[in-house]
């Protein structure tokens, strides 16, 4: 599991990597938080090399969800390979999320 | 045993005979000498829990598949309510109408789960049906096992709804076809969940069909709301397993069991690694409260 952090336009953007569950969703729940509370109001996530994530770490994406939604911020899913929306669509997650094909087509709701 | 062992919840979605897809996923548990802690279904998937949940083997449970199956069971129509429906002479349709004769289900629920209760079975089995006055969902986890399960099914109008102890019951499909939540309540860790998709079909050529689209979208629509409520206030994994299916397969389509079983064996052998996973690492977490209690 590894999460790259860039920052474009002031949007900051998580690359996640790897396998999301119980284990190392506490890593992921981390790293939203910080960078919540540095002032993020919309977050843009690149799901593009995410193997795997469990209801674990889908729960961590909700209760971030609710974070930045206290100051109408939002955050989008970017790039997610077929296996990894089937797991949100099951989840009832695609509804939840606003979601772009890639991270450019992301920004662009926050311009 | 660890004492932090998870506790193990099975949630089988309605989905007729597309249920008994679950099968290799309960014979994999049994390999892996997984216990079950609490076994929810839904209509078809109310049958097969309460068929593991009295006591059968997975693979008795194979075996008995084609007993479920039978053609016989859904012959009997019931006219007076055929005709009802269009308000022909002689025709009747009411709350207690629908299209079959239940009785023959109810005389083979009876047959192979002869007069036991659900409290008797050995593992807790929880039936989702819904209340057919009020349109509430409810639970049922006592009482007579047959009737609980053909209430589980009986989907309103094709069968009649059932009375037990003077409340009338169909398909727990119309409220929650997922049970998911239930797990949630009953306080389980690691949920396993078997979601059967049964696809639209995209040119349906008679009345039925469409009926079953319009079934299936609000069924699917319903499921992923309270899904992810479950999700939200569960605090393990819940894994959630979609049994895919090409075509709609008919109650009686005996010759379609092999297949079925074999696209539920596809299912679960790309989860495997899920649900052990999930187990272990609830084996390896903390014990959160039994710190917190140290701590005050």
């Amino acid at each position: 599991m590894k999460i790259e952090q860039r920052q474009v336009n002031d949007i900051p953007i998580l690359a996640l990597h790897g396998r999301f569950d119980a284990m190392t969703s506490e890593h992921l729940e981390e790293r939203l938080k910080s960078v919540i509370d540095g002032g993020a109001r919309n977050i843009c996530l690149d799901l593009n090399a995410v193997e795997f994530i469990s209801s674990s770490a889908l729960r961590v994406l909700l209760t971030s969800l609710k974070e930045v939604k206290k100051n109408e911020g939002i955050i989008v899913l970017a790039a997610m390979p077929s296996h990894v929306r089937e797991v949100f669509d099951l989840a009832g997650f695609l509804e939840l999320f606003a979601v772009q094909e890639t991270c450019e087509e992301a920004l662009k709701i926050f311009e | 045993m660890s004492k932090n062992n998870p506790k193990i919840g099975v949630v089988l979605a309605s989905g007729n005979i597309k249920a008994f897809s679950a099968v290799p996923l309960f014979e994999f548990l049994e390999t892996e000498k997984i216990g079950i802690d609490l076994l929810v279904g839904c209509s078809g998937g109310g049958i097969v829990a309460a068929a593991i949940g009295s006591g059968m083997s997975p693979a008795q449970v194979r075996d008995k598949t084609d007993q479920f199956l039978d053609k016989r069971l859904f012959a009997k129509r019931d006219l007076r309510s055929l005709m009802g429906m269009y308000n022909l002479p002689f025709g009747r349709f009411n709350k207690k109408s629908g299209f079959l004769k239940p009785e023959r289900i109810l005389d083979l629920y009876h047959q192979i789960f002869g007069n036991k209760n659900l409290e008797d079975f050995p593992i807790k089995t929880l039936l989702q049906v819904t209340e057919y006055d009020t349109g509430w969902g409810k639970i049922l986890e006592s009482g007579p096992a047959a009737e609980a399960i053909y209430a589980s099914g009986a989907i309103f109008p094709i069968l009649p709804p059932i009375e037990i102890n003077g409340t009338s019951y169909i398909d727990g499909f119309f409220t929650s076809s997922l049970p998911v939540m239930e797990a949630v309540k009953r306080q389980m860790d690691v949920i396993i969940a078997l979601i059967f998709e049964d696809p639209i079909h995209p040119v349906p050529r008679s009345f039925l069909s469409c009926f079953n689209n319009i079934y299936k979208m609000q069924s699917a629509a319903l499921t992923r709301y309270q899904t992810a409520m479950a999700i939200d206030l569960h605090d393990h994994e819940i894994i959630l397993i979609k049994v895919p299916f090409t075509r709609t397969i008919k109650m009686w389509e005996t010759e379609a069991v092999p297949r079925i079983m074999e696209v539920g064996e596809e299912a679960v052998q790309n989860k495997k690694t899920e649900i052990l996973s999930a187990i272990e690492t609830f084996t390896k977490r903390q014990p959160v409260y039994a710190n917190t209690t140290s701590s005050l």
